[in-house]
């Protein structure tokens, strides 16, 4: 309130004119007030995108908040798997190569979109979602299929700023996450009579889903209240589920598969699909449920360059393979089973009764909508009790929290915003637009280290990169592409590439030593160590020095690499004053929060040993010695 | 001169700009803590510890082979996995009889099978033993059904009020048990592993500042101490940083080293920065000084090792040891590896292709020439007696399948290898391999998938090792394994005294 008088006070033709123009600016200066200075919008920018550039912060001051998560909200979706199969089918039909050969193109597309993208506020948060319902193009099924991958981020795009509830269903009808956690073609479990006695297959349904999907994906592994905070009974953790309600929630996952739409043709590759069925006759179609959609692959390697988009499209039930509590044998005319087998018991007490119609090969017609139906169903039944469980808003919160601004939320400030998750203010539930602009927008989020010397985090290793190739206007190379193909080697990072489905880090990662006798969590430092401390820093002067040549010592020639690089104009338009050019780098690296220790000493630097150095060089070396330096490491 | 001097610098820096917050963990790396806890006798000492991550299916990687006759043991087994895998039975998960690698341990009744991948094998123009003649030879052993327990368990206790770690068949909950060596994650020891907590009792730092407790594979919660931090190294060997030589002048490098080398000695009040700090001055000390170790005749082998990421990682193990033992001049170390991709909910076996190098196998050929070219590299360097490897995994998996592949489930098996092994033998219980059992007799108890309830405690495996790295006190292995006494013994018996 002070700061809003002293603002609006230092506006002085405000007094003199009419109260509508007195509103308007009142208004404005309000939605401003956090954007004193470039520095301020340059920080925001830090947090919610992936990294400020002079044209976002010019943006942004001039919008103000509001109207800057509208403009976003507004802004065109990126989307990636598009561009992504018509560039491989390209290359493909020029030069045939099994899938693996085109990994890197869909390594182009995010580095394009992160760099140059618009709707950065959405990328940004897709990354982070990314981060949460973790699927990885670095081992299995999904190492080479480029296309799958990114529709796979297109999901999280498309729903980056709708609701939680959505995106829930889209990732888990998703065959990317049932390839990647198993409940594609995940089968019931058949009884049927053996010697007389109804009896249930060998075959469980895969637990794999129904275990992640709770645990990571909606409500955790323990009760809490909407700070985060666990909620104890006789000083206990109270489990929010127990192995039985797995095993039951798994048979709910049972008889998802690949729709069968016919042919198709992606940038002149044509994919036959012969499905023999057409409409919901195919959900009924055994040979169905096993056809993988075809791919185009001319090498020996059988994962696919270009895919159907059958392969990509959500997964739809098969109901004959589902588990709709009945036996598998006409003999008892698909009878319902007997308790407790004939229900599906979910967390919070929630059950799913048996399908009141038989679901088979044989199903007629007319009953095989309603068995649809009860599949569908019984997936929106678990679906919802997930939403709606109390855990979901805290879980979340507190994971896009330590996704975009600290590590370590206050109780308040997880609480806060998952009551904005809860209810966006016009009583919808899961609405991300909301819950994202409520972490960003927080008291404790735009005040930072003024409250805790704890705020904060340390600085992703890829949104360093990203951060430098944005604030120096990066451009690809005259192979027209960043060829930055295996980030993860030296940052331990890689878009849509985590290990596994414990993302590259864990929310709860207390480091050794400091950490743990603080109690404080630190996920980003479950990546940083002796060796890639020392692998980033010569990946960074790599990145930094692309197309440099620095065999002079007085001048700096630049001839364009092959590779990502930031252009030499841009760097020679930096300012030669060398304490003008450390203003500069500090507001677009460090959002002007440079130490005057770390700032005296990179002038002395300047002005000393390389007083005879170019611009260009003392710019290079400047910005290398930045992104490895201590203050720098972490976003505050 | 100028290399100690710029390490003295750094040392400097650590003792020095962060001396606040920080300081007691700054004094752990400069080695100034009172070391060892624990009397250290006799040469050079270390475990490896090779982590199986997603859960190996020890099941099928260690199965009983008695005869396929109907109520033996192996009929039980491929009865709970859905019979054999084949073109027949493409859902089946026991591996056929026929191809398991038999083998007889000398404290057991009956034969057991090894999987097929254990097999013998090159690596350009060098044989290597796999695992199966590695156990013939008696250099291996295998602890069975070991898993995190509060205290030993019944069926009917587990049905009841028996004590159970928290957050049973979840990866991450249970990995941290594994790691932490008891599996109650409330206890104030719970930041720490035992692995960490072994280093730490019984060395320090070695004069160049390295841990007693080295990773080669990232973050890891089991070379955690209260007062030791794990050194980290990439399986590529020491990455030094390029382009900031501090005496040399081209490209201003020594003038751009000499900023960086002020900016590290800067305090910070965010722990973040501090932590950035200390990690990476860390790496710029010590990782010279390693590197020009390990280039030298002291760091190089002629085993040849076959490629992998394990492989890698236990190659740089071995060249480590041999420095280690020679110019490092250290006394006991703790080593960590791991080895991905074993959580097959799906992929089990590939078919048509072989059983011994696809799926499962694939990962378990990737284990075998690993180890089995470390083993040559040990025998290479003569440091068979002075090491001892052993897995660990997230738990056992589910008897009953989901197709090609199983679920989480609790007890597994372990392998222990070494000359101090007392190998070719079994410890522990092999279970019975039936679902749903509750046979007190036996003391044999499996939930209705095939989930084993352990028999053995991680910590009792834990304490072995540790009583034969040098820890022999019970009430050190005690405070150093809290709930041990929950337990029957803490000396299983499978190391030489």
């Amino acid at each position: 309130m002070i700061r809003l008088l002293i603002r609006t006070t230092l506006i002085g033709w405000i007094a003199i004119h009419s109260a509508v123009a007195q509103d308007q600016i009142f208004q404005s200066g309000f939605e401003r007030s956090g954007l004193e200075s470039d520095a301020d919008a340059a920080r925001f920018l830090t947090q919610a995108s992936f990294g400020p550039t002079l044209a976002s912060i010019s943006e942004l001051r001039t919008q103000g908040f509001d109207a800057w998560f509208a403009a976003q909200r507004e802004a065109a979706t990126t989307l990636q798997r598009p561009a992504v199969e018509t560039r491989i089918a390209a290359l493909a039909l020029a030069n045939p190569q099994p899938g693996p050969a085109y990994r890197r193109i869909r390594l182009e597309k995010w580095w394009d979109t992160a760099v140059t993208g618009p709707d950065q506020l959405r990328q940004r948060m897709a990354y982070a979602l990314s981060q949460i319902m973790v699927i990885s193009d670095v081992s299995g099924t999904l190492f080479g299929v480029a296309p799958l991958v990114a529709e796979y981020h297109d999901i999280l795009a498309r729903n980056a700023l709708g609701n939680y509830r959505t995106l829930l269903e889209d990732v888990s009808r998703s065959s990317m996450m049932g390839i990647y956690l198993t409940h594609y073609r995940n089968p019931k479990t058949d009884w049927t009579y053996v010697n007389g006695v109804l009896t249930p297959s060998a075959i469980q349904p895969d637990e794999n889903y129904a275990r992640e999907v709770m645990q990571l994906f909606s409500i955790g592994l323990i009760e809490r209240n909407r700070d985060f905070s666990p909620i104890l009974l006789s000083g206990q953790n109270v489990p929010t589920y127990n192995q039985d309600i797995i095993t039951q929630t798994a048979r709910v996952l049972t008889g998802y598969s690949s729709p069968c739409t016919g042919s198709a043709n992606i940038g002149g590759i044509q994919l036959n699909r012969n499905c023999g069925c057409t409409g919901t006759q195919c959900q009924f179609n055994t040979a169905t449920f096993f056809s993988s959609p075809p791919v185009f692959s001319a090498g020996p390697n059988l994962m696919g360059a270009v895919i159907h988009p059958d392969g990509y499209a959500q997964m739809v039930c098969f109901p004959r393979y589902a588990d709709t509590g009945r036996s598998a044998t006409v003999q008892d005319n698909y009878a319902v089973l007997p308790a407790p087998f004939d229900q599906k018991r979910l967390i919070a007490g929630i059950t799913v009764p048996p399908s009141p119609l038989a679901c088979h090969a044989g199903t007629p017609a007319s009953e095989q909508q309603a068995c649809i139906n009860y599949c569908d169903g019984q997936l929106d039944t678990l679906l919802d009790a997930l939403f709606m469980h109390p855990n979901t808003p805290p879980m979340i919160a507190r994971q896009l929290i330590q996704r975009f601004t600290t590590s370590n939320p206050s109780p308040a400030y997880i609480d806060r915003v998952a009551r904005v998750f809860e209810n966006n203010g016009s009583g919808t539930r899961g609405d991300l637009y909301a819950t994202i602009k409520a972490v960003l927008l927080d008291t404790d989020a735009r005040a930072g280290t003024s409250t805790s010397a704890n705020f904060g985090k340390l600085r992703e290793p890829l949104l360093k990169l990203t951060a430098l190739w944005r604030a120096f206007g990066a451009d690809q190379g005259s192979s027209g592409d960043y060829l930055v193909n295996t980030p993860e080697v030296a940052l331990l990072q890689r878009p849509l590439g985590a290990p596994s489905v414990f993302n590259f880090y864990e929310p709860d990662h207390i480091p050794s030593g400091e950490f743990a006798s603080l109690g404080l969590y630190a996920p980003e430092l479950q990546i940083l160590s002796e060796a890639t401390s020392v692998s980033a820093a010569d990946f960074f002067y790599a990145r930094v020095f692309s197309g440099y040549n620095t065999q002079s010592l007085s001048s700096t020639p630049f001839t364009t690499p092959f590779g990502a690089h930031l252009p030499a104009a841009g760097i020679d338009a930096l300012p030669t004053d060398a304490a003008q050019l450390l203003d500069a780098l500090n507001l677009r690296l460090m959002y002007g929060q440079m130490s005057v220790a770390m700032r005296n000493r990179l002038l002395a630097l300047l002005s000393g040993p390389m007083a005879g150095a170019d611009l260009r060089r003392k710019a290079l070396s400047t910005i290398h010695l930045i992104l490895i330096s201590p203050e720098f490491s972490a976003q505050r | 001169m100028s290399k100690s001097h710029d390490r003295r610098h750094f040392l400097k820096c650590l003792s020095g700009g962060l001396a606040s917050a920080a300081a007691w963990s700054t004094v752990a790396q400069l080695g100034l803590i009172e070391r060892a806890t624990a009397q250290v006798t006799g040469g050079y000492k270390a475990l490896v510890c090779i982590y199986l991550a997603g859960a190996n299916d020890a099941f099928n990687w260690l199965a009983p082979r008695d005869s396929i006759s109907a109520g033996s043991r192996y009929d039980a087994y491929q009865t709970s996995r859905g019979g054999v895998y084949g073109s027949a039975n493409s859902q089946g998960l026991a591996i056929p009889f026929s191809d398991l690698l038999s083998i007889a341990p000398s404290n057991q009744s009956i034969a057991y099978g090894l999987h097929p991948a254990h097999v013998d094998f090159q690596t350009g123009a060098q044989m290597h033993s796999g695992l199966k003649s590695i156990f013939d030879q008696g250099k291996a052993a295998f602890i069975c059904n070991v898993g995190p327990l509060l205290e030993p368990l019944t069926k009917a206790s587990y049905l009841s009020n028996g004590r159970k770690p928290a957050q049973l068949f979840s990866h991450n909950d249970q990995e941290n048990l594994w790691h932490l060596g008891f599996s109650d994650n409330t206890l104030p020891l719970s930041r720490t592993g035992w692995g960490g907590r072994l280093a730490q009792s019984l060395s320090g730092n070695l004069p160049n500042g390295l841990s007693p407790a080295i990773s080669i594979a990232g973050s890891a919660r089991f070379l955690t101490g209260s007062q030791i931090v794990p050194y980290q190294l990439a399986a590529s060997g020491v990455d030094v940083l390029d382009n900031y030589g501090a005496t040399a002048t081209a490209n201003y490098q020594n003038a751009r080293r000499a900023v960086l080398n002020d900016l590290l000695m800067q305090d910070s009040n965010s722990p973040f920065v501090r932590e950035y700090t200390r990690t990476f001055s860390r790496s710029l000390s010590i990782g010279e000084s390693l590197n020009t170790v390990l280039s030298g005749a002291d760091g190089t082998l002629s085993t040849e090792f076959p490629t992998g990421s394990l492989s890698d990682q236990l190659k740089l193990v071995a060249r480590m040891i041999k420095a280690s033992r020679s110019s490092l001049g250290a006394t006991r170390q703790v080593y960590y590896v791991r080895l991905g991709g074993f959580d097959l909910h799906d992929g089990m076996f590939v078919n048509g292709q072989p059983i011994a190098t696809s799926g499962h196998g694939d990962l378990l050929t990737q284990l075998n020439q690993a180890i089995g070219a470390f083993w040559t590299a040990l025998g290479e360097i003569g440091a068979r007696s002075q090491v001892t490897s052993f897995t660990m995994s997230d738990f056992g998996r589910t008897l009953s399948g989901n197709g090609n592949g199983t679920d989480h489930a609790w007890g597994g098996n372990m392998l222990v290898m070494g000359d101090a092994v007392l190998g070719g033998k079994l410890y522990g219980r092999y279970p019975q391999l039936v679902l749903d059992n509750d046979d007190a007799s036996n003391q044999d108890y499996s939930l209705s998938r095939g989930q084993y309830i352990p028999t053995t405690a991680v910590e009792q495996v834990a304490a072995t090792l540790a009583r034969w790295m040098g820890v022999t006190d019970s009430s050190a292995l005690d405070a150093m394994f809290p709930l041990l006494a929950n337990f029957s013994s803490s000396d299983l018996g499978f190391m030489e005294s």
